[in-house]
């Protein structure tokens, strides 16, 4: 199996690049999504409660690929063309973003009362009480949430392979029939998934330690 | 609504709110309006291509059901199965001696780390390598999601099990109950009880799962429903959300029925909150959790 | 799995046709008898094929169904639908076991399994189906792990472009570069032959050929590639593509049957033999994909591949041509007859 990794090393690492950057640039925009759904959800405005209410229903109960389908054959119909790796990341972080808008949002009531209280009272208004006040406490509240969150999606970027995105298990699995050895190829991807899967998760426990609030 | 945020407003933010009703309105109109005029424009909603979803005599049957069937069919034994594996799992977590507390954590933390995909081409195109002839797409879809969602479940009893906290473990002592038997007949009954929704969740997730069957050709709801697609005229997208609409409902129901028995089991039990806390499928609980925590924050103000 | 059911019912079928048999001997000759002038040469009784008695195929026999993989997708050659499969490999399917009951209603002894391009061997390493008839290229890698009979049909890659032909392209060498970018499927000979001809080409890899065809139309990729016959089909079925070069590879489609099925494979040649020379293969074809090509000869039975082709008593005019036939087994890989003898270690054990 070494043997196997070390000739195609280079295409392992091209697909371990693409992987990184799928899940690096969807989970930022998962974040933002996320902290914007949640913010329509407790605010004062009916019609965007549901919209983000609507939101998050479809895409949490929607499997993933099919999600991928969907809009990879759709955006074209809608006049769009992005390619196959915009539009994993899109994807990724439409669904990402749903659960993350969760995760704030209870974060959010997790606040305690007298925070708003008291911004109310010295005048600020809504936007600026849930950017300035709110939002950045209910992110520290959910630390842990997100971090699982972000392990999540990074083992979903897997899935791009049914779009012909050539991250390490679309790699792997040619490596795997060009060598006519899937078992080591998938081995190694396994290894390359957790060893970055661990050390991102030891990452966010330190980023825990260091900024999240204990309730 | 977030009470807590919004106090009773006044006049100008009364007039505030409408303008943004409005604005909001118009906007999300327009995105739909938008998204609608373009596939109208490229001819999606033509009648012949929809026409093979509402033919049910022999369109439905075939595809659509013989589809949801096969994803079913996956889902269930995945899930039994799993919750098995979970089970001895989590009791090897508990377990009193290090070297089995040891493999089991090394099961559950390595199977976590590891996309699902990956364990799934592996079980159908790996396992056939290394001689198991008896492996088919069936076969191999039930193998992976098994030993990936006995991880997560396993996940799942161990806290359920240490939500009870220490207390009821030692009464049990107290009586006289050996650890075996304090498991039997105090801890797991109780713990049983209060993991049935994170289950039913879980069983949700595992629907969802099953549609990565697509990718080694089991034949579940998205492939049949592709299958009607290729026939021409070309209709992928249509079947594509066909599958999609009923990949939904079926999911959504069983969320639904989920957190219901969540929220009802809160109010019975007070505060027994399976705070499992790892894995994407776990953060279902969380929305439970923003969900009743609105509530009692909305609660106070009904009751002073 | 849904399988198993069929061995009980097959043995009540074979109990059914036993009586049949004894009794309707004779009707079965006319029964059988191709509608399309019929005078073969070889028996016009599906059973008395040579070949037909030996034990494999008797096995097929007693189940009463043979299982036969085959694409749903395929325009032309397979293409599932709520009546049944249709195709040119489900009538060349039908053809073939007709020959093994002899009743005049093949379509009751088979059942068509959908097998996609990466599936096929995987079903027959496993059991899943008797043999797979699913536009299936005979090369030495698959022959390695299954046994194949035929071919039956040939072919050969070429690609598709959009009508009109708007990037120019006329070979795989205009394709080899990241500019454009070619689409193909996951685990077929095609993908593997065209990224050893153009290494430096965009390629786009999907589970199936109809979502290539769909990604052209939406523009995303310039080119298709396949075997020249499944792109006539992808034509038949979207319209405003066209097919251009010549054939860069042969492709000759073969029935794939479990590794050592000897006597099926045996008998499943001389079949072929014989509707080839009863015109119901060109019927057959006529039917099908003639509708949108001119129909060929049909190409000759591999008889280098393995040591034995054809069963003992065969009546194929190949077959003494410098074939092997059973009567002779391993030594006689064929004479010069034929022009160029093949060595023997490309014929696979």
């Amino acid at each position: 199996m070494v043997g196997l990794l070390a000739e195609h090393a280079d295409v392992f690492w091209s697909g371990f690049k693409v992987t990184t950057r799928l899940a690096l640039y969807s989970f930022i925009i998962a974040l933002v999504i996320g902290v914007i759904i949640a913010s329509f959800r407790v605010s004062p405005i009916p019609p965007l409660q549901r919209f983000a209410a609507g939101y998050v229903a479809t895409f949490r109960n929607s499997p993933l690929l099919v999600l991928f389908f969907i809009f990879y054959f759709g955006f074209t119909k809608l006049g769009i063309q992005f390619n196959e790796f915009l539009t994993a990341v899109i994807v990724l972080s439409a669904y990402t973003g749903a659960y993350l808008g969760e995760a704030v949002r209870s974060g959010i009531n997790a606040i305690d009362v007298g925070q708003a209280e008291a911004a109310r009272a010295v005048g600020l208004g809504f936007v600026q009480l849930l950017s300035l006040i709110i939002i950045p406490q209910a992110l520290r509240t959910v630390v842990a949430p997100i971090s699982n969150l972000f392990i999540a999606n990074a083992k979903n970027t897997a899935i791009a392979v049914s779009i012909s995105v050539r991250e390490l298990t679309f790699v792997a699995r040619q490596v795997g029939s060009s060598e006519a050895d899937y078992v080591s190829a998938f081995l190694g991807a396994a290894l390359l998934y957790m060893v970055s899967l661990l050390f991102a998760g030891a990452i966010f426990g330190w980023i825990e330690k260091r900024v999240a609030i204990r309730r | 609504m977030s009470a807590v945020l919004t106090e009773q407003l006044g006049p100008r933010g009364r007039r505030r709110v409408r303008a943004a009703n409005a604005v909001a309105i118009v906007f999300i109109l327009a995105l739909a309006a938008f998204v609608i005029y373009r596939l109208q424009a490229t001819g999606n909603f033509e009648g012949s291509l929809w026409e093979e979803f509402i033919d049910y005599e022999t369109q439905w049957p075939q595809y659509l059901l013989a589809g949801l069937g096969y994803t079913i069919r996956a889902a269930l034994t995945a899930m039994v199965l799993a919750t098995i594996v979970g089970f001895i799992a989590a009791l090897g977590r508990l377990a009193r001696s290090r070297p089995v507390r040891w493999i089991a954590r090394a099961y559950v933390e390595g199977f976590r780390s590891v996309p699902l995909l990956i364990f799934i081409l592996f079980a159908y195109l790996g396992l056939q390598q290394l001689g198991l002839a008896f492996i088919s797409p069936f076969s191999a879809l039930v193998i992976a999601l098994t030993t990936y969602n006995g991880a997560v479940l396993a996940e799942i009893f161990r806290a359920g099990v240490l939500s009870l906290g220490r207390g009821q473990s030692e009464a049990a002592s107290a009586i006289g109950l050996n650890y075996w038997q304090s498991m039997r007949l105090v801890i797991l009954p109780q713990a049983v009880r209060r993991m049935i929704p994170s289950i039913l969740a879980q069983l949700a997730t595992l629907t969802k799962d099953t549609s990565l069957g697509y990718i080694i050709g089991y034949e579940e709801l998205l492939r049949r429903a592709g299958r009607l697609g290729e026939q021409s005229p070309s209709n992928n997208l249509q079947a594509f959300f066909v599958a999609g609409v009923i990949y939904f409902i079926v999911i959504y129901l069983l969320s639904r029925l989920a957190s219901r028995l969540e929220v009802r089991q809160r109010r019975k039990y007070g505060a027994g909150r399976v705070e499992a806390g790892a894995g994407l499928e776990d953060i279902d609980a969380l929305g439970v959790e923003a969900d009743v925590s609105e509530q009692r924050l909305r609660e106070p103000a009904i009751s002073a | 799995m849904h399988i198993r059911r069929f061995r009980v019912l097959g043995l009540v079928l074979s109990l059914l046709l036993l009586l049949a048999a004894c009794g309707g001997g004779e009707s079965a000759e006319t029964t059988s008898e191709p509608a399309v002038g019929g005078d073969s040469e070889a028996a016009a009784g599906g059973s008395t094929t040579a070949g037909a008695d030996a034990p494999g195929v008797q096995e097929l026999r007693d189940a009463g169904t043979v299982r036969v993989g085959i694409k749903y997708d395929q325009p032309l050659f397979g293409v599932g639908g709520p009546s049944g499969v249709e195709g040119f490999d489900a009538e060349i399917a039908k053809l073939l076991v007709e020959g093994i009951f002899g009743d005049g209603d093949p379509d009751s002894h088979i059942e068509f399994i959908e097998t996609v391009s990466a599936n096929r061997e995987p079903f027959l390493q496993n059991d899943e189906v008797d043999m797979v008839i699913a536009t299936y290229t005979i090369n030495d890698e698959r022959d390695q792990v299954i046994d194949f009979a035929g071919p039956y049909y040939s072919t050969g890659q070429q690609l598709m472009v959009p009508e009109g032909n708007p990037e120019g392209i006329q070979s795989t060498d205009d394709l080899n570069t990241p500019d454009l970018t070619t689409c193909s499927v996951e685990g077929s000979t095609s993908l593997e032959n065209f990224e050893a001809a153009a290494p430096q080409a965009d390629v786009l890899v999907f589970d199936a050929y109809s979502r290539c065809a769909e990604a052209m139309n939406d523009g995303r990729v310039d080119a298709v590639t396949t075997d020249g016959a499944i792109l006539y089909g992808l034509i038949s079925d979207f319209e405003g593509f066209e097919v251009v070069g010549d054939e860069f590879s042969e492709e000759p489609y073969g029935i794939g049957i479990p590794e050592g099925a000897t006597d099926v494979r045996l008998y499943l040649n001389e079949r072929i033999c014989e509707i080839q020379e009863s015109g119901e293969w060109d019927a057959a074809y006529e039917a099908t994909v003639g509708t949108v090509s001119e129909t060929p000869d049909p190409p000759p039975i591999d008889q280098q591949r393995y040591p034995e082709t054809f069963p003992e008593g065969s009546t194929c005019p190949q077959a003494t041509e410098g074939g092997a036939t059973s009567e002779a087994p391993s030594d006689a890989v064929s004479e010069p007859d034929t022009g160029s003898v093949e060595v023997p270690s490309e014929v696979s054990s």
